[in-house]
């Protein structure tokens, strides 16, 4: 009944998926070409089917001795898709449209307009203008749009016409299909000190096999990007080869450092602030390659941190008093040294700062010159070097140099649970 | 059956406590063979009564039943493509062929296992080889088990054929592969010894190019390309060879290494050799460039597309894609008449040309188109065409 209420029109509608087209799988089953009896027999029926063999052609007269062709998986011929397939987000929609007049009579001003609509918008593909389709004519059309959203999405068609009648008329189709995720992206962050250390895990969330051909990071400022994938910028290594390919389900991780400025003297507050309150890292841009060379491109969104923020007080250097520091950043044991501490008054008001050593926190790195230092008077912005002399008493890997800083003026106390960590030979 | 004896297993040929090694030429190996065709029922279940429909073969146990059938007989079955008929004379053959003559009838198995697999048989097929397999226990089918084999030996091919047979008839593409790289060992482990080094070369290619397949079913992408990686090593100046391994970049879509493979072709062959025309045009669809790729396909059909049918295909292939589906029908027809065996009875073709007639077509005005190339496909396929290239739903 459904179908008997439903307008005829002497129009039809055909959308078809433009999808990239595959060499046919090889259909020949492969013999010796030598010894057996049915080899000859066939060649020859190959020969009959040239689509489904794994031939392949030169006008070069190469011999086949050596290298039979015949068990290659694939044939030369292209075959056009064989289903609608699945739509992931980052790839582009397109599709080929066919509008024909199946009556005996002149169809006047056809005019088609597409839309794409989904959850947020809807997206106008084409509006063509009138046209005359003569019986039989078809009108072949091609639309796309790039997939940004997930879910349904709705191709919506109307086309409008003139019929033999006179009558003006409307035949409305939608197609409705999905957008999935194709690449499931996660992310950690890390600190190190000023720097940022990103672990990115990408995950191929499709039934196929994937080739990813680049996953750049954009970092935001004030960040800048040290790529820790490919050892010496070799890249083949990541991409080059078989390295590519993603099986479903198969996980990706990488790895990208991401580098602050370093605090220097003419550094002012507002710039270390923009620093150490920086929540947002970067984006990850990814390219893939399906079937055939089919594109897929995404850009995740700003990727966050949780900002380390600022004290009032900062250490914004510190460092061993040694002059061959760079080659040897280990001290001696039960051997003094001298470690110069610049301090520096980040907040908004001025301040006359007391800086202390706290003697018992590391008892292996004991300090044993001045443990209370007056720094005096900072303006705001403005920083004391000081130079802390400490003894280390036990060899290794050592934490040391646990300092309380106190403003008199407001009272605000800073509490530094180590200045640095050493090696001690 | 009396209750009597409900419950009660009769020994079947594939008993395991059945060690009793049958003839060759038994009759219980046989499997019943289907003897209908698809694209006979299609046809005739479309086109109306009043219409003629194409002659086709329709064989019968009886015409081969009782006699010896040539070589020379079966090999034209081969070339006509006409399976049923050799499934059947191959059968009727063994059953003529005396039990001692083993050589002769692992042959006549050879055709008989060949023409189930291209009738798409395949559980029949598969359902043979383990009773042949039982009825030869102990015999060098597993040769990396009994190097030493008594004198039976199954032919190569009907090794290869039973290693196929698991992963088509039952998706069983690790099987296969396991049977495939035993297969490769054995004929490495006679090149060593010097034996038949021609054709143990040959071997290991055609082994090797199987074990790709393998691997591109099991969508194992990297083991494919290592494989084809491994065979390329050996052979790095044949172009055609760097060329199915770029083909196979392309297809699992690895367009950057598919390109690097193609530049190497480009330096072992002249640039207007009609396989660097083909690579070019490939690499051209992959990077979604449709109109060079078209030019460049109809710069290898030339003039002649009938002797070119894969290059004409994909040059109309590529018109769709440019928004002409009705040229990539009409030159489409026109390729299957002037070539009709080649073209019209190829089953990607038809695939193609009835992907067209959706987008063209609906309803009635459809369904007349598709049996009107169902007739035209039915005039000159052999056995085993895949109807589902019609599209029917």
């Amino acid at each position: 009944m459904a179908s008997l209420m439903r307008e005829s029109h002497p129009l039809t509608l055909k959308v078809m998926r433009l999808s990239r087209p595959t060499l046919a799988d090889s259909r020949a089953l492969p013999m010796d070409s030598s010894t057996a009896v049915l080899a000859q027999a066939l060649r020859e029926a190959e020969q009959n089917r040239p689509t489904a063999s794994g031939q392949i052609f030169s006008d070069l007269q190469l011999s086949d001795a050596q290298l039979p062709l015949d068990a290659f998986p694939l044939s030369e011929a292209l075959v056009l898709p064989r289903t609608f397939g699945t739509m992931f987000l980052g790839e582009t929609f397109s599709a080929q449209m066919c509008i024909c007049n199946e009556s005996a009579f002149v169809v006047r001003d056809v005019a088609v307009n597409v839309v794409m609509q989904t959850a947020t918008q809807q997206v106008p593909l084409l509006d063509n203008g009138a046209t005359q389709l003569a019986a039989g004519q078809p009108l072949n059309v091609q639309v796309a749009h790039e997939i940004k959203e997930l879910g349904t999405h709705v191709l919506g068609c109307t086309i409008t016409y003139l019929s033999a009648q006179g009558e003006h008329r409307t035949l409305q189709r939608s197609f409705r299909f999905q957008a999935a995720n194709p690449l499931v992206v996660k992310t950690k962050v890390n600190h190190l000190e000023r720097d940022v250390l990103l672990e990115v895990q990408v995950h191929n969330a499709t039934h196929a096999t994937l080739v990813l051909e680049r996953l750049r990071f954009e970092p935001s400022s004030p960040f800048a990007a040290e790529d820790l994938n490919a050892p010496h910028g070799d890249t083949a290594l990541l991409w080059g080869g078989s390295a590519g390919f993603m099986q479903p389900g198969d996980a990706r991780q990488y790895l990208y450092r991401l580098r602050a400025p370093v605090a220097s003297e003419e550094a002012s507050v507002e710039q270390e602030r923009a620093v150490q309150y920086a929540t947002a890292l970067g984006k990850l841009d990814i390219l893939w390659r399906g079937a055939f060379g089919s594109v897929g491109r995404l850009q995740t969104s700003q990727l966050l941190r949780k900002s380390p923020g600022m004290f009032l007080i900062e250490v914004d250097k510190a460092e061993i008093d040694k002059t061959d520091i760079a080659k040897d950043p280990s001290v001696t044991l039960e051997t003094p040294f001298c470690v110069r501490a610049r301090v520096r008054n980040v907040s908004e008001n001025a301040m006359t700062i007391l800086a202390t050593v706290d003697a018992n926190k590391h008892p292996l790195v004991m300090p044993c010159g001045p443990t209370r230092h007056d720094l005096g008077d900072l303006a705001v912005g403005e920083a004391r070097e000081i130079c802390l002399e400490f003894l280390p008493l036990a060899a290794g890997v050592q934490r040391f140099g646990a300092m309380v800083f106190v403003d008199s003026v407001s009272g605000y106390t800073r509490e530094l649970g180590h200045l640095l960590e050493v090696f001690v030979a | 059956m009396s209750s009597l004896l409900s419950g009660i297993r009769s020994l079947s040929p594939q008993s395991p406590t059945d060690t009793a090694r049958r003839a060759l030429n038994d009759v219980r190996l046989f499997v019943p063979t289907p003897l209908t065709d698809a694209l006979d029922d299609l046809v005739h279940a479309h086109t109306p009564t009043d219409r003629p429909t194409p002659r086709r073969d329709a064989p019968t146990p009886d015409a081969f039943a009782g006699r010896m059938h040539s070589y020379e007989i079966l090999n034209q079955y081969i070339v006509g493509a006409q399976w049923r008929a050799l499934a059947l004379a191959a059968e009727a053959s063994i059953l003529e062929t005396p039990a001692d003559e083993e050589r002769t009838l692992f042959k006549l198995w050879t055709y008989r296992i060949l023409a189930l697999c291209s009738l798409g048989h395949y559980a029949n097929a598969a359902r043979e080889i383990r009773r042949l397999e039982v009825a030869t226990m102990g015999a060098s089918v597993y040769e990396h088990v009994h190097p030493r084999s008594p004198t039976i030996v199954w032919p190569f091919e009907l090794r290869v054929l039973r290693a196929q047979v698991a992963g088509l008839a039952l998706d069983d593409w690790p099987t296969c592969a396991d049977r495939l790289s035993s297969l490769h060992r054995a004929c490495h482990r006679r090149l060593a010894r010097q034996t038949d080094v021609e054709l143990n070369q040959q071997r290991t290619v055609r082994l090797s190019f199987m074990l790709a397949t393998c691997a591109v079913r099991m969508r194992d992408a990297q083991l494919a390309v290592r494989v084809m990686d491994h065979l390329v090593s050996e052979a790095p100046t044949d172009p055609r060879l760097t060329s199915a391994m770029a083909r196979l970049h392309l297809q699992l879509g690895s367009i950057r290494e598919a390109e690097l493979q193609f530049v190497k072709v480009e330096q072992l062959i002249p640039p207007d050799d009609k396989l660097a025309r083909m690579n070019r045009a490939l690499y051209a669809v992959a990077s979604g460039k449709w109109e060079a790729a078209r030019d460049l396909f109809h710069s290898v059909a030339g003039d002649v597309p009938e002797e070119h049918v894969c290059a004409a295909n994909n040059a109309f292939v590529c018109e769709v894609y440019l928004g002409h589906p009705q040229r990539m029908l009409d030159a489409l027809q026109r390729l299957m008449v002037a070539a009709p065996r080649a073209a019209g009875a190829s089953e990607e073709l038809v695939f193609n040309y009835c992907t067209g007639l959706d987008l063209h077509y609906d309803g009635a005005k459809l369904r007349e188109e598709k049996a009107r190339k169902m007739v035209d496909v039915a005039t000159w396929a052999g056995d085993g065409f895949n109807t589902a290239s019609f599209k029917l739903q």
